[in-house]
């Protein structure tokens, strides 16, 4: 009897067990992050323990819960966490890595991709994760014109049509393109959604909605028990202004080498700020457990850092993306006006000049507080593209860097030599006819670039040339990009590590070729090349060809000088030294920007 | 009394003493009377004595200082506001002086400190010749300064009497600029505001019927428009027409004047209503006066009390309000400033730890609105004739 | 009375139209539009740009634009918010934003009431003395301080002069990151009292300077009437000549005051809500200004109008009920 009762209860804990969430034992095709193993970039990482809460402050509340319709990162702070996709960047050196799917193959020809999904991994409903969810994802929402979806225009190819899509079996997708580009790889880490949550709302796959249905769904509206996804983590609380709390998704399929699933951390509280200053305030109240620092910060934490426990990480990495000037090479074009003055800002002998008038040691120091370094190509410092490495992926040596140093004397020679010297004597260099010659410097209203402008103006006027700052409208800036008005704008762009993602920017019909678009109908053979090396370098699956043609690439527009490059911040952040593992990359913001994905591996030392 | 009726002939001694005596009873006019009044009231003697300082100051603002608001010196960025010594080595009293400092960057914990060379002493001099060139009311170029550390040898040193920006602008120059701005705004707000009151609120109170209905209903629209988020659109919508700074600011003289004008309007209506009635002005109007003559020569002079009294009292609600809205960044653009505009970089509470003296204008704000207050309400008290004194 | 009310009532409806055509004009004279960010983005094609210019119907003539929000508008419909694709009053009331926005409001005024008006009794029967005069002059002084700046300061004082980390307590915000989620109790309600006390702090002292006057010029005014000769003469006691006599019917003028100030207090807590991080209706017109979600900005602009015409409403209301001299039919 005692047996049977002893029995009897074993079986009914199973049972309950088994309805528990999450999955029983390991799965099998779990994707196991190689922390603490030796050759790897985890392998100074700790192995940590479940449990705890971090406490994080973001800017701005989330606009909705829908990944594929967001606009901003304050809403894709929290999708990103709440799914994955095939491949991803990784979390430390932000090379594209396998994420939802276990291993992919590139055919011989280069124009077909296998990817093999991960068997036995669920939803955070429980329902299976299959070859239909992928498809679905890309036939029914990134690529389905009805929805509004910026991640579309990732996927087309050079040619202008988009990648096939097509499902071998269950746990296998092929994706068939008609060119070789290596660029779709990025894009293929596009978040996966649940096609059995989400089809209901496609028009295309349900008549029975209105097109569009899609965009206004997984809206704030939305009660977050409907959320459902793949990533480590969910959102289970909203407070508007307030806070967005997240916790544990128990079908994440992410495991340490010691099996404990991840991610670590029960929950994440995002404490909802309304700006930078504020979030500083309660990290150092210590509120909050990480946070981004701007250069400014630094000499407020450190001083405290050691007595309230934390630390304040200076990596030696960029921000990623570009702050430059240009210098409007199609003034006056489209009214046939400033004929001369255009004559000289094409003139490469001129840009040269200015280059030589950029003290970019001072807006380090000054601006920068010393954090930062000078700029001078548009691919991203911390991007294995860089052209200041000397392979794809290696150290950064800058042995072929190509810049201009700041040398008064050398700019106001080469001014003299093209004929821009004070011709009636006021005091200003004139155009070489003997017109006067003003110069007007456009940035918008943002600290740094302000500082930025009021240094290049105070050496502009010292070299003689009469150059004036006016702070713009962002919105207006935009647009004198847009028009080709203006002499000088500074303005910057996000960035990330494929060079091809600048495409728009620097090939000669690129829509922000802002600094000369007539070059779409007028290219020169710089240009042509520029246009050419983009072309090979996409079209190559080989890292070193690849590398090998965006390094001639960079090199030729640091001559062009069309966009003039100044510096970027260093990237900072400071955490409290009980979050584990946060030593190696903040769990919040990467240089990548890509929100920190290193979130499901920091833990809680306190446990 | 038991004397005859006739009046009798004076003897010169009382003639002389009751001309005396009526010498005593000296009329006093109205303004007079005001006058004296607002002496008494101690506080807000000190409020206009404050305000006029300030003016002062501004109109000669680019003598008072030393530099050129937009000038950078760059080695000296977040400098604290200079020592001035009174002592020289011995310890005895000599004329005050400065030393240059020299900014160290402690690498390891990325603290700035100035430093002083001791090795040369720059006294301070009254009446030199700085740099910073400017015009004199706009008419007499000069480069005079009231004071500046120059050495014997001629050489000039900084003086940064409150301290220097993040890009080594000196605090104190465009404090003095930005007193332009800030002590300009509610004056020329008042003066955009008052003529569009006055006239249309006197007339719609004095003629009344349809033009009155009119002018009413348009004063309700301005009243029914919230103030505070309109100027934050109008501020938005101003910074995209690429206008120059002090087209800027003239918009937001005109932003202001548009969203005040209505409440404005309706008070005057209200007291020409009152006035309206009065005795005195049926009798003009009786003796053949014009309305035009009516309404300047009777009414307008018993609304001025009123028009005194709202001009300063308003004054400090615009100042507040220029300072809210370039705080918010829909104010003032670069290169002019105002001291809500300087405000604005100190929302940083890191900043202000470090260098507490960027919260200074913040302090001019309060006492000049203080100033403006108190003398508000002083003029108010002498102005009113039914106050208690 | 009714019928005045009611006049008043339907009278509103024209002045919220203009007020939503002036507002309208506004937004369109401002440069760019929500797409702006989106055009300077490089990784957003032409065609997907013209598609969400289509989309959010930017790409029509102005007096169309409005007429379609117009027509939409009497039907109910408000328009739908370019950021979060939810109706727009749904976004500017979202969560407990409007229950905020009015409960700061109404305390706010409820402190500065229960402040103001026994500090401007003091202030009328000690008139002249010292006591007087440093009252009157806290008063201006906190009439004087902008509202970001004194918010600011608090802040710092809280943080670095206070410490106040070192306690537990949390700055900015409405509560503490460790009561998020957690049901009502005292420990929750005290922590909303610390975090919404700098709030009241700042915006109320800028509303007090004025009730003070005001009470203490009205009791002067009273207490120099005939009347109050006589009740001192028949030989009552101090206190209810003043509390009984004068002070009823001073306080009179002052409920206008009370209903023109609510308004003022929607509009004096947009900055201080903005620094001290609290979740009113006038951030999320700060954010929508900021990112030009239009339909967003218009149905604030009408929302802060429509509070501010209750409020003048309210002033003539309350007078008219409170003062038997007042008729207005």
């Amino acid at each position: 009897m005692k047996k049977a009762l002893l029995l009897a209860g074993l079986l009914a804990v199973y049972a309950l067990a088994g309805l528990a969430q999450g999955y029983d034992a390991m799965p099998a095709d779990a994707l196991v992050f190689p922390i603490g193993v030796a050759g790897t970039v985890y392998e100074d990482m700790e192995l940590g323990v479940r449990g705890g809460t971090l406490n994080v402050a973001n800017i701005e509340d989330p606009r909705g819960w829908n990944n594929h319709t967001a606009h901003e990162t304050s809403t894709t702070w929290f999708t990103n966490r709440m799914h994955r996709g095939l491949l991803n960047l990784d979390h430390i050196s932000g090379a594209v890595v396998i994420d939802f799917a276990k291993a992919y193959e590139i055919s011989d020809d280069g124009l077909e991709i296998t990817f093999h999904l991960r068997e036995g991994i669920n939803w955070s409903d429980g329902m299976p994760i299959t070859a239909d969810d992928v498809l679905f994802t890309y036939n029914d929402i990134i690529m389905n014109e009805d929805v509004d979806c910026n991640a579309r225009d990732g996927l087309i190819l050079p040619d202008g049509t988009f990648p096939v899509f097509e499902k071998v079996d269950d746990y296998t997708v092929k994706v068939i393109m008609s060119t070789i580009y290596r660029p779709v790889l990025n894009s293929l880490s596009n978040n996966l959604m649940p096609k059995h949550v989400l089809a209901q709302y496609v028009h295309k796959l349900n008549p029975d909605v209105p097109v569009g249905t899609f965009n206004e769904t997984w809206t704030l509206d939305t009660p977050l028990t409907e959320l459902v996804g793949n990533g480590p983590y969910l959102v289970t609380d909203y407070q508007v202004n307030v806070s967005v709390t997240m916790e544990r998704n128990p079908y994440y399929y992410g495991y340490d080498p010691a099996g404990t699933q991840l991610p670590y951390y029960d929950k994440i509280v995002t404490t909802i700020v309304s700006n930078q200053d504020v979030s500083m305030l309660k990290f150092r109240n210590g509120e909050v457990d990480v946070y981004g620092i701007r250069p400014e910060d630094i000499p407020v934490l450190l001083p405290e850092a050691a007595g309230k426990n934390y630390s304040v990480m200076i990596t030696d990495l960029a921000v990623y993306g570009t702050t430059w000037i240009l210098v409007n090479q199609d003034i006056g074009l489209p009214d046939a006006t400033n004929d001369e003055k255009r004559e000289l800002y094409r003139n490469v002998e001129f840009r040269e000049a200015l280059a030589h008038l950029l003290d970019k040691d001072t807006m380090v120091q000054n601006v920068l507080n010393g954090l930062g370094g000078p700029q001078w190509t548009g691919v991203s410092l911390p991007s294995p593209f860089y052209a200041g490495r000397d392979v794809y992926g290696g150290p950064i040596t800058e042995n072929d860097a190509i810049t201009f140093e700041y040398d008064p004397a050398l700019a106001a020679s080469k001014l003299d030599a093209l004929g821009v010297v004070d011709a009636d004597g006021d005091g200003w260099r004139d155009l070489p006819s003997g017109d006067p010659l003003t110069i007007t410097i456009n940035a918008n209203d943002n600290t740094i670039r302000i500082a930025y402008c009021l240094i290049i103006q105070d050496d502009f006027r010292a070299a003689g040339l009469n150059a004036n700052f006016q702070v713009v409208d962002f919105n207006t800036l935009v647009g004198d990009l847009f028009a080709s008005t203006g002499d000088i704008i500074l303005l910057g762009l996000t960035g990330g590590d494929e060079p091809n993602s600048g495409k728009n920017v620097y090939t000669s019909c690129g829509s922000l070729h802002a600094y000369r678009y007539s070059a779409c109908d007028d290219p020169d053979e710089v240009d042509l090349r520029i246009d050419e090396l983009m072309n090979l370098g996409a079209n190559t699956f080989d890292l070193d060809d690849a590398f090998a043609y965006y390094k001639e690439y960079q090199q030729l527009l640091a001559h062009q000088l069309g966009y003039i490059y100044l510096c970027q911040p260093t990237f900072l952040y400071a955490h409290y030294d009980f979050v584990g593992n946060a030593f190696k990359a903040s769990p919040t913001s990467t240089p990548a920007g890509n929100n920190g994905l290193l979130t499901e591996l920091c833990f809680d030392k306190r446990l | 009394m038991a004397r005859s009726q006739r009046p009798e002939k004076r003897t010169k001694a009382e003639a002389r003493s009751l001309k005396a005596e009526s010498r005593e009873y000296v009329s006093r006019s109205q303004g007079q009377m005001i006058w004296s009044a607002f002496r008494r009231h101690r506080v807000g003697n000190v409020g206009t004595v404050i305000i006029l300082i300030f003016v002062v100051l501004a109109v000669f603002a680019e003598f008072v200082a030393p530099y050129h608001y937009g000038k950078q010196y760059r080695k000296y960025p977040y400098s604290p506001p200079s020592t001035i010594h009174f002592r020289d080595e011995d310890g005895s009293l000599t004329r005050p002086y400065v030393y240059k400092t020299e900014r160290t960057l402690d690498r390891t914990t990325y603290q700035t400190t100035y430093v002083e060379d001791t090795s040369k002493k720059y006294p301070i001099r009254f009446f030199t010749r700085g740099e910073a060139q400017y015009t004199l009311f706009g008419l007499i170029p000069s480069n005079v300064h009231l004071f500046g550390a120059v050495a014997d040898d001629g050489s000039f040193a900084e003086v940064f009497l409150l301290g220097t920006d993040s890009l080594g602008r000196d605090l104190f120059t465009r404090c003095l600029v930005g007193s332009w701005v800030s002590l300009a705004v509610g004056p020329l707000v008042i003066l955009c505001v008052f003529p569009i009151g006055i006239v249309l609120g006197g007339v719609s109170g004095y003629y009344g019927g349809g033009v009155d209905m009119f002018i009413q209903r348009a004063c309700e629209v301005m009243l029914a428009i919230p103030a505070l988020p309109i100027l934050m659109a109008m501020g938005a919508a101003l910074r995209g027409f690429g206008l120059s700074a002090g087209m800027v600011f003239m918009g937001m003289i005109i932003a202001l004047a548009i969203t005040g004008w209505g409440g404005f309007a309706r008070v005057i209506r209200g007291q020409v209503l009152a006035i309206r009635e009065m005795d005195f002005i049926t009798s003009a109007r009786a003796a053949g006066a014009s309305d035009m003559r009516v309404i300047l020569r009777h009414i307008t002079p018993n609304v001025t009390s009123y028009l005194i009294v709202n001009a300063t009292l308003t004054i400090p609600g615009m100042m507040l309000l220029e300072a809210t809205l370039s705080f918010l960044g829909y104010g003032i653009q670069e290169p002019m400033t105002s001291w809500g505009a300087l405000l604005n970089a100190a929302t940083n509470v890191g900043a202000i730890e470090q260098h507490p003296w960027i919260l200074i204008p913040g302090v001019f704000i309060v006492i000049s609105v203080l100033a403006f207050n108190f003398m508000g309400d002083a003029v108010r008290d002498a102005v009113d004739p039914y106050s208690i004194i | 009375m009714l019928t005045y009310i009611l006049r008043r009532t339907l009278y509103m409806i024209p002045l919220l139209l203009i007020v939503s055509l002036i507002s309208f004009s506004l937004i369109k004279i401002m440069p760019g539009d929500y797409l702006t960010t989106a055009r300077f983005n490089p990784q957003i094609t032409q065609e997907t740009l013209q598609q969400q210019i289509e989309r959010f119907g930017l790409d029509k003539p102005f007096l169309v634009q409005y007429w379609y929000w117009l027509k939409n508008v009497i039907q109910g419909d408000f328009g739908t918010s370019f950021d979060t694709r939810m109706p727009v009053f749904r976004t500017l009331f979202f969560g407990n934003r409007l229950m905020w926005t009015i409960l700061l409001a109404t305390s706010t005024l409820i402190l500065t009431w229960i402040f103001a008006i026994p500090i401007g009794i003091y202030s009328a029967t000690h008139q002249y003395k010292p006591s007087d005069h440093v009252v009157t002059f806290f008063g201006f002084l906190g009439l004087s301080i902008p509202n970001f700046f004194f918010a600011l300061v608090l802040l710092w004082m809280l943080v670095v002069l206070f410490r106040v980390g070192n306690y537990g307590l949390g700055v900015g915000g409405l509560l503490d990151a460790r009561f998020f989620g957690q049901p009502f109790s005292w420990a929750v309600f005290v922590n909303y009292i610390w975090h919404l006390w700098p709030a009241w702090l700042v915006i109320g002292t800028a509303g007090m300077a004025g009730l003070i006057r005001l009470m203490r010029g009205n009791l002067l005014d009273t207490l120099s009437l005939p009347y109050i000769q006589t009740a001192r003469s028949k030989g009552l006691n101090e206190r209810v000549v003043i509390y009984k006599h004068a002070v009823r019917n001073a306080i009179n003028p002052l409920v206008t005051v009370l209903g023109l100030s609510l308004p003022g207090l929607v509009g004096g807590s947009i900055v201080t809500a903005i620094v001290l991080n609290l979740p009113t209706v006038g951030r999320a017109y700060f954010s929508a200004l900021q990112r030009q979600d239009e339909p967003v900005i218009m149905g604030a602009l009408l929302f802060f109008s429509l509070f501010l015409l209750i409020g003048n409403l309210l002033a003539d209301f309350l007078l008219a009920w409170v003062d038997p001299r007042i008729r207005y039919d």
